[in-house]
């Protein structure tokens, strides 16, 4: 008589026990064969008895939150062929066959050229200086008073290092809570690439606006980055990263980010007046742009008052 | 014998001197005026048509055939928002009521003429102001406190008002709106309007109260016009005919660092240095200047006052910060927003357009942005604004903003703003 294998998945981790006795029983109760430690499972909820035929038959123990059996509910069922899923309350398990195949094994994050940017802690360590680089130009280039270093050094202490310390620290935690996993290194790389790429593109935009007289590339950047790369960029690393299957990474990533999804989406539908919102303020363009590229044409005094002739009154809102 | 032959002579020669001198009269103290006509001084009250309930109070006096009562038009503005709910009424100091009728608005002035079926009593007679100085007395019902007079001095007619308020040294105070102000004669002079802090109130000039009873006695107002196009109409007439005044004159300069801009384009404009003090690490250097009128004028509750005329202007220069940081402190300063807390109810949202405008020489980002009166058809708000773009480390941006106003009438008056504004290399 081969013996089996019962796994049972509670809070997303798996155990493994093997059955080889003819009978075994499995419930609350410490004189249980196997004991699951969860208060939806009663304390005699399930037998499992095995036939010198090859056969298995299940017998549900339990008045309260009986077995289920492949989804059905039943007293007891006899079968000769495995795997059979099986719900002890709110426990899942699986009664299979030992030689039953295992997924592919996952290479360790950064196994391999990933390994050089993803789990490295000098690529870490280097990301983490680079932004603090970004961060102290980017209080140069908007201060407007003379200022000691001290002061820079207190905005990029404030500004980044601790607005980075709290993002990874977050979301490091949400991955153990979640995952079971600590994957700091990965965490901190990906935190921080996307926090470059961000400070890079945004004056970028900001030019973009002014060459167009309009504020759709921001639009169109706002979304994009909240609603698509950063979700994208999510579930990238829950899949390649923490090792889940994609679609469950791509629907954690989605719940992950609904917020950002959610607020800036909201945000550019109102901006670009497809909700019936009002506003007592002007959003006239007011970017300016010392390259001072521009797309449109200078025009006269006279062809201005022309053309502002056409300008009509803003929507009413019902 | 002789002596006293003199004596005689001289007392009654004096005597029949006082007695053919022309008679003058005497003028009057505040107690004597205040007996005149506590009379003929009401308080107007806006009453719920539910409820039976004061919603607002104010006050008035007899004026024309003896029918007609004069008030402020902000005293009686419920009536034209919301004709279904309310009506007006008086009540006389010995406790005689009435309702009234609304028979003509002078929006421009801020002055209503209503009428009673029946005769309400000796209509007030209208004077010419006194000179400056003059003591002038305002008769109203502060706070709904009952009938008093207040003691002042006439300031004088108010150019920045386009001539449409008198400065009175006296204490107004809220349900005096309406009254009468009289001379020493107990003739009417004006009618009180509004107040400020420390004993300085302002007050209507007559002349328009007698413009408006004559219009009123050739075409009155009838009970089923709209109201609201009324007002419109008026207003708008109103600030048509500033804004010719202001286009038919030469304008003012002002050099502001490379720019030569308008000034005090018009009597009623006043401009201030708004330069505010910067913090003494600033590496650069920025000048306001802000220039605003003083006629407004009283639309409704919700809107309060509107054909304001603001121009704001905004230098700003650093020999220390590079282009990416002195662009950096333009853009953020590049913030221009109309005053006023509207809702939807009262307001459309603005529509705005953005083009780059050849201005003396120089290239200027300029924006333009509408939007309407929700109730009051034909009305706008205006925001133009025009930033200064193409120098290193130089910036000027002005806001121009007018409410409640014709938006085809306010784009000459942008248009010669534009062409006035000069760049001196």
């Amino acid at each position: 008589m081969d013996s089996l294998v019962l796994e049972i998945c509670t809070q997303g981790l798996h155990r493994y026990h093997v059955i080889n006795q003819p009978r075994t029983r499995v419930g609350r109760a410490f004189d249980n064969d196997i004991i699951l430690s969860e208060p939806t499972v009663a304390p005699y909820h399930l037998d499992i008895i095995r036939h010198d035929d090859g056969n298995i038959e299940l017998h549900n123990l339990a008045d309260i939150n009986p077995a289920r059996f492949n989804g059905v509910p039943d007293t007891s069922i006899t079968l000769d062929t495995l795997p059979i899923n099986i719900k002890l309350g709110r426990v899942m398990a699986r009664i299979v066959q030992p030689d039953q195949p295992v997924a592919e094994t996952k290479t360790l994050a950064g196994n391999g050229r990933s390994k050089q940017l993803f789990s490295h802690a000098a690529w870490g360590v280097l990301l983490i200086m680079l932004c603090l680089i970004v961060s102290s130009i980017d209080f140069y280039t908007h201060t407007f008073s003379s200022y000691k270093w001290t002061t820079m050094a207190k905005f990029v202490a404030r500004e980044t290092a601790l607005y980075l310390a709290g993002l990874i620290f977050f979301l490091a935690t949400l991955e153990r809570l979640i995952f079971n996993r600590w994957e700091v290194k990965p965490l901190v790389v990906v935190i921080s690439l996307t926090y470059l790429i961000f400070q890079l593109i945004s004056p970028l935009i900001g030019e973009l606006n002014y060459i167009f007289t309009s504020q759709l590339p921001e639009l169109i950047f706002e979304i994009t980055w909240y609603a698509i790369l950063i979700p994208f960029i999510a579930s990238l690393y829950l899949i390649h990263i923490n090792h889940q299957r994609p679609n469950k990474g791509i629907l954690f990533a989605m719940l992950l980010c609904s917020p950002l999804i959610i607020l800036s989406t909201i945000e550019v539908t109102q901006a670009l007046g497809y909700l019936d919102n009002f506003s007592a303020s002007a959003g006239y363009h007011r970017d300016l742009s010392a390259l001072n590229w521009q797309n449109a044409d200078n025009i006269s005094i006279s062809s201005f008052i022309e053309q502002a002739k056409t300008l009509s009154p803003g929507k009413i809102s019902d | 014998m002789h002596r006293r032959s003199f004596l005689f002579i001289f007392l009654a020669f004096t005597l029949q001197l006082l007695q053919s001198a022309p008679v003058q009269a005497q003028p009057l103290e505040s107690k004597a005026i205040y007996q005149m006509h506590e009379e003929n001084v009401f308080q107007i009250r806006v009453l719920n048509r539910e409820t039976g309930k004061k919603s607002s109070i104010g006050s008035g006096f007899i004026v024309g055939d003896g029918r007609q009562v004069a008030t402020n038009f902000h005293v009686i503005s419920q009536i034209v928002s919301e004709p279904e709910r309310f009506y007006i009424s008086y009540l006389s100091k010995n406790g005689r009521s009435g309702e009234l009728k609304l028979l003509g608005l002078d929006i421009a002035h801020d002055l209503a003429l209503l009428g009673s079926e029946l005769a309400l009593g000796q209509a007030n007679e209208t004077s010419a102001l006194p000179p400056k100085g003059s003591p002038v007395f305002a008769m109203g019902n502060p706070h709904d406190l009952g009938l008093t007079i207040a003691v002042g001095t006439n300031g004088g007619i108010l150019n920045q008002t386009d001539d449409s308020r008198i400065l009175f040294s006296g204490s107004l105070n809220p349900g005096m709106s309406g009254g009468p102000t009289f001379n020493d004669k107990g003739e009417v002079v004006g009618i009180n309007v509004a107040t400020s802090s420390n004993a300085i109130s302002f007050i209507v000039p007559s002349v328009y109260l007698n413009r408006l009873v004559e219009r009123v006695n050739k075409a009155p107002l009838n009970a089923n016009q709209n109201l609201k196009a009324e007002v419109t109409q008026q207003l708008i007439a109103y600030e048509n005919g500033y804004l010719k005044g202001i286009l038919d004159q030469d304008w003012p300069k002002i050099q502001l660092r490379q720019l030569s801009v308008p000034g005090a384009i018009s009597p009623t404009i006043r401009c201030w240095d708004n330069s505010r003090k910067l913090p003494d690490k600033a590496l650069y250097k920025r000048y306001q200047i802000n220039c605003a009128n003083q006629n407004q004028v009283y639309l409704d509750s919700q809107n309060k006052f509107v054909g304001s005329l603001n121009y704001h202007y905004f230098w700003l220069e650093s020999d220390e910060l590079n282009s990416l940081q002195f662009y950096n402190l333009y853009q953020k300063l590049n913030e221009s927003k109309i005053g006023g807390r509207a809702s939807q109810e009262v307001v459309s949202n603005f529509n705005c357009k953005t083009w780059f405008v050849d201005v003396s020489q120089q290239t200027f980002k300029t924006s333009l942005c509408r939007r309407e009166y929700v109730e009051y058809e034909g009305l706008s708000d205006i925001l133009f604004t025009a930033a200064l773009t193409g120098h290193d480390n130089k910036g000027f941006f002005v806001r121009l903003t007018m409410t409640g106003i014709d938006y085809d009438s306010s784009l000459p008056l942008i248009q010669k703003f534009m062409e006035t504004i000069e760049w001196t290399p």
